[in-house]
């Protein structure tokens, strides 16, 4: 006897009579069906909300205030749950504050990256030529050099501060994602479609929004989400080495560096930021995972 | 092949021009001014003019530019502001501690990255598949120098097994190698698992099985030759990043490599010494870059034959045009 | 009398993805005897490729499920060791492949590839004496043996799919499975390749399932017809007993001829069947064709699968004639 299943997700070659859906709600239909993808994005939000609501939890002028009398107080001190650095300085507000740095620098960053990238490689796609070779040129040179050397020598120029960190990191992630969106919007300006619009007189600014577009946005919000924890990382890193934000703005690589010197005693100091970073660095990162498989499942396990 | 070859050797020092202009135009941008850091706190201006001209710091920016591209070309790269002597004697023995350092890791990482990979591929949705998974999604979001730090700690400073600063004996090595790797470790084994995925997936490998192969001669003769391809590609690109890459592993160990003396001289606005790391970088970059190319035209068929053919297509194009 | 060479019986497949269920060939029973050729006919989806790859046991390993039994000379294949079907394969049941684009290793030149089935088959091959068949088989295919060392991305289409075809016979095998061998070329070349099929079955008497969706391919090659619908075969009988107008036919082999277009009527209109090839997910109950069926009745549409009616070697599988003599 006939057993048989009624099939959700429609296979090649075969019409199925299924509701048509906004692209949108069956990726968040799928994100919503792996435990996986809704545990990281609960991470995600927690760091958002802690980010966000900062301000409730301690305020900013408290995160800075150095109590002189209480220095290098370990973490389970009545007041100073998480301790205090060797300012004086209350460790938990710091680390909270530090979440909103974190997040600004991560987000801000990473959503002008990948969206200038975008720009650009549909520029390189649409024009061609003088536009794609000069594009390019200019994207090779910053590659020759190391991101992090490239960052590190833009906030050298610039200084420190947090606008200044997000210009330095924009331009060291931008190599990586315009060769990527480069890529994908050559391969479709090549297709039998886009020859068509063409032919039919499309503008290219009419061509760009409605063939390109759709086909980069599930690689620009994929390589954006990554991009993020990648910019958090970096940010942190040159916090460490001393460039980065003005002290004494919280942020979790210079408290990183602050906490080296008093490694050999109270190691909590350098433990709660590394922790907190690689939280950050994981939740996003499972989350941006997920999202892709979302976006493709027939790209399920595959980097 | 040659003609390809020659061209991208062209190109290479007109990068470095720009890669240069670049450094200049950037730290010419910043507020410190580098003659006040060599100056003692205070001082006459008399002091400051002779400082100045002493390092050619009183020119314009474009002169200054110009000078220092002269005497690059003639091997004379200038005077450290911070050591006040030649850059060369800074830099030159740098290079190979941060070429090896970058060179072994690399090596480490294929040994141990190329199978795992590659089995992740073959036990697809296995338990073995899950948890590499899952560990190397750990790896990859331990911030660098973090790791270092816990390293140095747990290893060093707690159980004593491995020096913490320095590279004299291989001792030294074992620590940093660790903390360079394990980043790039979890991107590599999901790049070669991809790679392997999207080869056994086609299907010239089921051709194969129907021959009537062994399994284990499908996989690492038809689905792996494939693979190799982008492997190296992305191998060549890790190598040519943990060159520079490494400017964190080698503050956190004090390791005299390139990146160390970057950051150094980043923060004393040292520009001949920033400058003279940048170019090495550059050029390992670019020269890397290009063997990456040549390798993958060497391997891959269909390039090969691009490179060949359009040899002989222009012989034939130009003889039957003689014919006209 | 012929011998038996392979026998499906009762043979049912099923996909599992996903926690879905397709049902991809059910109940399949197929007699082949040595020396004959088989047309297996059907649209896309109706499980022809399926069946190919499940003889020779290239389903995929953990999504798919074999019931029934594959007897290839006497033994069982489902369920047999790996061991025992990498000896056949290749050697004994060799399969061709629809899309000689993708299906050839663009990183090894054709020779190796094709002196891989010899040196699978026979350990003690000697390397002049491999050289020697490999120049014999691409001379058989009409491929000049001096390219043997050349990449495949260096061949046309068709010239990949004589590749594949001398990869396949080069062991001599009983069984060659053909799975859509001209559907990816040139008209011009699918005659030419069919031809040389012809001729290279006559010259190595190997038996060959022609698993194909073009009737015209199955009158000029096939001496016995299956028709596959929704994984199941609804009629089948020798090359006579299915293309003769004249005799009874199921309702869905009538729609594949009248679908086709006809030099000598004058028609306005193609007449196509209605409806959609169902997805193996997705039957229907009962008679797997009763939505598109014209003369569908009401007990076709609920109930077991209709009775198989048998007249001689011709068998349909059809309520319509089940007042006659019913044969289940």
């Amino acid at each position: 006897m006939a057993n048989t299943t009624i099939a959700k997700t429609p296979q090649s070659g075969v019409k199925l009579k299924t509701k048509r859906r906004s692209p949108g709600r069956e990726v968040w239909e799928r994100l919503k069906s792996s435990p996986l993808a809704m545990a990281s994005l609960a991470g995600v939000l927690l760091f958002v909300f802690i980010g966000v609501f900062a301000d409730v939890f301690y305020s900013y002028d408290y995160a800075i205030k150095q109590f002189p009398l209480e220095k290098l107080l370990p973490p389970g001190t009545p007041g100073h749950l998480l301790g205090t650095d060797n300012f004086g300085r209350d460790l938990l507000a710091r680390m909270i504050h530090g979440t909103r740095t974190a997040l600004v620098i991560g987000i801000v960053s990473s959503f002008a990256s990948v969206v200038i990238s975008a720009i650009l490689a549909c520029l390189c796609a649409m024009f061609g030529g003088i536009v794609d070779n000069i594009i390019m040129r200019i994207i090779d040179v910053i590659s020759c050099i190391p991101s992090l050397v490239v960052a590190l020598a833009i906030c050298a120029a610039l200084g420190n501060g947090i606008p200044q960190l997000i210009v330095a990191l924009l331009f060291s992630s931008l190599p990586m994602h315009v060769k990527m969106f480069r890529s994908v919007a050559l391969t479709v300006s090549k297709m039998e479609y886009v020859e068509s619009a063409v032919a039919l007189g499309g503008k290219p600014w009419y061509i760009m929004v409605r063939h390109l577009w759709p086909n980069l946005a599930s690689i620009i919000i994929v390589n954006g989400t990554a991009q993020i924890s990648m910019s958090i990382m970096m940010g942190a890193t040159l916090g460490f080495i001393g460039l980065g934000v003005k002290a004494p703005t919280p942020e979790w690589g210079t408290m990183l560096s602050e906490g080296l010197k008093y490694m050999m005693r109270n190691q909590y100091m350098v433990l709660i930021p590394g922790i907190a970073l690689a939280l950050a660095a994981l939740f996003v990162n499972t989350f941006g995972d997920c999202l892709r498989d979302a976006f493709d499942p027939q790209l399920k396990g595959k980097a | 092949m040659l003609k390809y070859t020659i061209k991208r050797l062209i190109m290479l020092p007109i990068m470095l021009l720009v890669v240069a202009l670049l450094i200049f135009i950037l730290l010419n941008l910043s507020e410190s001014d580098p003659v006040v850091l060599m100056l003692p706190s205070e001082y006459t201006q008399e002091q400051y003019d002779a400082m100045a001209a002493k390092f050619g710091l009183d020119k314009p920016m474009m002169v200054q530019y110009f000078n220092w591209v002269k005497n690059a070309v003639q091997g004379n790269l200038g005077l450290s502001y911070k050591t006040k002597g030649p850059v060369t004697d800074d830099v030159a023995f740098r290079i190979p501690i941060s070429i090896k350092l970058a060179f072994y890791t690399t090596i480490v990482m294929i040994i141990i990255g190329v199978p795992l990979g590659v089995m992740c591929a073959v036990k697809q949705y296995s338990v073995f598949d899950g948890i590499v998974n899952v560990l190397a999604k750990f790896m990859g979001a331990i911030p660098t120098f973090w790791l270092g730090l816990m390293l140095i700690l747990a290893f060093s400073i707690k159980l004593g097994w491995f020096p913490t600063y320095g590279i004299e004996t291989w001792r030294h090595w074992v620590l940093p190698m660790i903390t360079l790797l394990l980043p790039y470790l979890a991107n590599y084994i999901r790049q070669v698992r991809s790679a392997m995925l999207d080869c056994i997936r086609q299907d010239y490998v089921r051709t194969a099985r129907s021959k009537g192969a062994k399994e284990s001669r499908v996989i690492f003769r038809d689905a792996l030759k494939n693979a190799l391809l982008p492997i190296i590609t992305f191998t060549g690109g890790c190598f040519a990043s943990l060159i520079g890459g490494a400017v964190v592993v080698e503050r956190v160990f004090a390791i005299p490599g390139l990146g160390n003396k970057i950051v150094d001289s980043i923060n004393h606005r040292d520009i001949p010494t920033l400058l003279a790391c940048t170019m090495v970088l550059a050029v390992f970059s670019i020269v890397v870059q290009l063997v990456i190319d040549l390798c993958y035209a060497a391997i891959d068929p269909r390039v090969k034959s691009t490179y060949e053919n359009s040899h002989k297509i222009k012989k034939l194009r130009t003889k039957t045009e003689g014919a006209k | 009398m012929s011998e038996t060479l392979l026998e499906l019986k009762n043979l049912s497949v099923r996909y599992t993805t996903d926690g879905i269920i397709s049902r991809a060939v059910n109940n399949v029973n197929i007699t082949l005897n040595k020396g004959e050729i088989l047309g297996l006919v059907g649209e896309t989806g109706a499980g022809k490729t399926t069946t190919a790859l499940s003889i020779l046991g290239l389903l995929p390993r953990y999504t798919s499920e074999v019931e029934g039994e594959i007897i290839f000379d006497g033994e069982n294949l489902v369920g047999a060791s790996e061991k025992k079907l990498r000896s056949i394969r290749g050697k004994r049941i060799s399969m061709i492949f629809q899309d000689p684009m993708t299906s050839l290793n663009p990183v090894f030149r054709v020779g190796e590839q094709i002196a891989d089935v010899l040196k699978f088959h026979d350990k003690n091959i000697k390397p002049h004496e491999i050289s020697e068949r490999v120049d014999e088989l691409l001379k058989m295919v009409g491929i000049p043996p001096e390219r043997k060392v050349e990449y495949p991305h260096q061949f046309s289409g068709g010239m990949k799919q004589r590749v594949m075809i001398a990869i396949a016979i080069a062991c001599n095998p009983d069984l060659l499975i053909a799975d859509e061998p001209t559907t990816a070329l040139d008209v011009t070349i699918q005659a030419q390749v069919m031809r040389m099929m012809k001729n290279l079955q006559k010259e190595l008497g190997s038996s060959v399932i022609l698993i194909t969706h073009d009737l015209g391919i199955v009158a000029n090659f096939c001496d016995k017809v299956a028709i596959m619908y929704g994984g199941e075969i609804v009629e089948s009988g020798t090359l006579e007993d299915v293309f003769d107008k004249n005799r009874n036919h199921h309702p869905y082999t009538m729609g594949l001829f009248g679908s086709l277009p006809n030099i000598k009527k004058r028609t306005e209109r193609l007449v196509p069947i209605e409806g959609l090839t169902p997805h193996p997910s997705e039957l229907p109950e009962g008679c797997k064709f009763h939505p598109r069926c014209p003369k569908c009745m009401e007990k076709c549409k609920t109930g077991d699968n209709p009775p198989i009616y048998e007249s001689g070697t011709h068998k349909i599988q059809c309520h319509l004639f089940s007042m006659e003599e019913a044969v289940r």
